[in-house]
């Protein structure tokens, strides 16, 4: 565990907030993503996830916590990617779940994260942030 | 920017400020060290002045005096002796027959001016009336009746004992002093001794008492002729001649008798400090001039010594200024020569810039050109359905955003497709999406739209080599919206277009599939959906791609969304199409704001002939 080094990147106009927590088990991003080049933005976070998904152990439990009010298509396909390998470690048996908390004025952030839960198999809860 | 701004800037650079803080304190700094120089100057000068006037001149006077005074008062002592030396009274009076006394007498007259350094001894007789000179002999015989003999009558009437008379011989440039002392007591003197003393010997001694240069020392007697000087071709001429008349009124209003004080000018024109100061019993005064350029003459050096001060001070504060100052100013003198640097290189990387923004807009424009000629125009539309409209703005000229229509046989065939990218890129994949929905509407196989989407979704897997599992080929592909017309029959199929239809009973949404077309992700041999639907007559069919719901703006910026895209449709009722636009165009442009445009945006309506 102590190869992987704690992220944190600082929000921009175009790129979320980014905060991998590997001691806490907390993966959280917050915020708008369309960036020109998402696969440049996303792909160290990708690398990132192997590593540590490789290294998790059964007991952990790990918590993704998405804020996404709008990804455009691009940063659509990174998430996609970055959801299925977490369902993967899912599917191996490791604890690990969404949480995404969505704005309830936002329709399409709600919309958005349903259809990205549809195709997964892993817990993947929709709350809407007034319920924190 | 211009020359003139540059100007401005230089000099802002370079300003005077600095220097006018170095005059400033430069001229405080003189000015204070110049303040106590004079000051300093000023008092000094008056002290010493004072002392010269209160005490100086006083004890100049005093050891000169004194001097001459000693010299007196030896004569005189010298002259007692002589007078009341028994040898000589008994002499004298057995009128100076006494062979043996005489020749003692006689001995010690010679050895007086011989040893004693006078110029004259003498006894003379009231008896005989003879007068015995130095040399042993008579040398006259004084007589009542001459008068240069008057003295010695004149001497043992005045009934003292001793007197001194001062006596300038012209013709021998020399004053005498003699002292005559009577022989015998009481009222009936014998005669008369005493010594002769010439000044000329004490005239050495003034000429050494010569203080200062420009200074005289003078002995004057009651009718102002020069006793003594220390100028020894000055003896026997009047102080007046040299004396300016002030001086000389001072010196004649003084009380002879008193020391005292007075100032004037030489005949040079300079100023004096003189001093009067009486002689013993001479009837002499002493007469002191120092000229106050001597006295003060050490001041010169004080202000020598302010002037190398202030100039030494100037170059110091001059110099300290101008270093503390330009450290102090040199960063901000290179911040800001650096900031012209680089607003320079702003400058030329902007107009760089500009060239190849210019040169981009063209290209793009003209490219957009293509993109419009290639995709179906809003004419084509007018001409098959005269009410419609398309609302196509691609986020940067051209863009991923296309509408197309192609009559095949009985069937209309319409299509809104939203291509992965934007700009450039996105245009590219419109003409590939574009030229192979007209391949697949030419071949004649798809039945249905669901049926044409997939093909389209292998044919683009193909021309993008996305089948190739190793390949190097992108991720790219499109959402469509494709839909069958014919009659008042559509059959429709949808990825990711928003698709909705009113009819006199309102407005309906038609939800498309989930898989898009073409990705890597979208399985080649994936099956769509037809939905089919029966329109009554002036029906009205949307299609819009998901950069109008996804569009930020409002209050809290967030995506205006489906819904929101719906209640306006809503809302807009059966009004004619182009009134539909005008206010969806101005509603959008509300919503947004100030916020850019996120994606390419297309709405496209399109109503069915006739009434409902």
């Amino acid at each position: 565990m102590v190869s992987i080094r704690h992220v944190y990147i600082e929000g921009t106009r175009s790129t979320p907030e980014v905060d991998f927590d590997p001691e806490l088990h907390v993966l959280s991003i917050r915020g708008q993503s369309y960036p020109e080049n998402a696969f440049a933005f996303y792909e160290p976070l990708l690398k990132w996830l192997d590593e540590y998904l490789a290294d998790l152990n059964a007991e952990s439990t790990v918590e993704i916590e998405l804020q996404l009010p709008y990804i455009n298509t691009t940063s659509t396909k990174c998430f996609l990617m970055m959801l299925e390998k977490l369902d993967e470690a899912f599917k191996q048996g490791k604890q690990v779940g969404v949480r995404w908390l969505y704005d309830e004025d936002n329709e399409s952030e709600l919309e958005c994260a349903e259809e990205f839960k549809e195709d997964l198999l892993l817990p993947f809860r929709i709350l809407p942030k007034t319920a924190e | 920017m211009n020359n003139l701004q540059a100007d401005t800037r230089n000099r802002s650079l370079y300003d005077g400020s600095v220097w006018k803080v170095v005059i400033l304190a430069s001229a405080l700094i003189v000015l204070s060290a110049s303040l106590i120089g004079f000051m300093s100057y000023r008092i000094t000068e008056r002290e010493v002045v004072k002392k010269l006037k209160e005490s100086d001149l006083s004890v100049m006077a005093r050891s000169v005096a004194g001097q001459v005074e000693g010299r007196i008062q030896r004569a005189e002592e010298t002259s007692l002796l002589l007078a009341d030396d028994p040898a000589v009274t008994e002499w004298v009076q057995g009128r100076e027959t006494d062979g043996k006394l005489g020749a003692l007498v006689k001995r010690k007259l010679s050895d007086l001016s011989g040893s004693y350094d006078y110029t004259n001894s003498f006894v003379v007789s009231a008896l005989t009336f003879h007068y015995w000179a130095e040399i042993g002999q008579i040398i006259d015989t004084v007589s009542e009746s001459d008068p240069d003999d008057q003295w010695f009558f004149q001497t043992l009437a005045s009934g003292r004992k001793t007197s001194v008379i001062v006596d300038y011989n012209a013709n021998r440039k020399d004053t005498f002093v003699f002292v005559n002392v009577r022989i015998g007591s009481g009222d009936r003197p014998l005669g008369i001794a005493g010594i002769g003393l010439s000044l000329k010997k004490l005239s050495d001694d003034f000429a050494g008492y010569r203080f200062v240069d420009g200074s005289h020392l003078w002995m004057v007697g009651r009718d102002g002729t020069i006793h003594l000087s220390d100028d020894f071709s000055q003896t026997g001429s009047n102080v007046s001649e040299w004396l300016m008349p002030k001086a000389l009124e001072a010196w004649n209003g003084g009380k002879a008798s008193e020391e005292f004080v007075f100032e004037g000018t030489d005949r040079q024109g300079r100023k004096v400090d003189m001093i009067s100061y009486p002689v013993g019993e001479t009837d002499m005064r002493l007469l002191v001039q120092i000229p106050r350029s001597e006295t003060t003459g050490f001041l010169a050096s004080i202000r020598n010594n302010t002037t190398i001060l202030v100039v030494i001070s100037l170059i110091l504060s001059v110099y300290f200024f101008t270093n503390v100052s330009r450290r102090m100013a040199d960063p901000y003198k290179r911040a800001l020569q650096l900031n012209e640097r680089l607003e320079r290189m702003v400058e030329d990387r902007t107009l760089e810039l500009a060239d190849k923004n210019r040169l981009m807009t063209e290209s793009i424009s003209y490219a957009g050109r293509i993109q419009q000629s290639v995709l179906a125009s809003e004419e084509a539309f007018k001409t098959r359905f005269p009410e419609s409209f398309v609302f196509w703005k691609p986020r940067d000229g051209v863009g991923g955003d296309f509408y197309w229509i192609r009559e095949t046989g009985d069937e209309t065939w319409i299509a809104v497709g939203d291509c992965s990218g934007h700009g450039v890129p996105g245009a590219l994949m419109t003409m590939l999406s574009v030229s192979l929905l007209g391949r697949i509407a030419d071949q004649g196989e798809a039945g249905s739209p669901s049926e044409a989407m997939g093909m389209l979704n292998r044919l683009l897997k193909e021309t993008l080599r996305q089948t190739e599992r190793d390949a190097e080929g992108t991720d790219d592909g499109l959402d469509l919206g494709l839909l069958f017309l014919q009659g008042d029959r559509i059959r429709y199929a949808g990825a990711g277009i928003w698709m909705a239809y009113r009819e006199d009973a309102g407005l309906r949404t038609v939800k498309g599939d989930k898989p898009r077309i073409g990705y890597r992700r979208t399985p080649a041999d994936v099956a769509f959906t037809d939905h089919e639907i029966r329109l009554s007559p002036g029906a009205v069919v949307y299609l819009a791609t998901d950069g109008i719901p996804d569009q930020n703006g409002g209050p809290r910026n967030l995506s205006l969304g489906k819904t929101s895209l719906t209640h306006w449709l809503e809302a807009y009722g059966p009004l004619p199409l182009a009134e539909q636009r005008d206010r969806f165009e101005r509603e959008l442009a509300d919503f947004m704001g100030e916020q850019p445009q996120r994606d390419d945006m297309t709405l496209l309506a399109f109503r069915l002939p006739g009434k409902f």
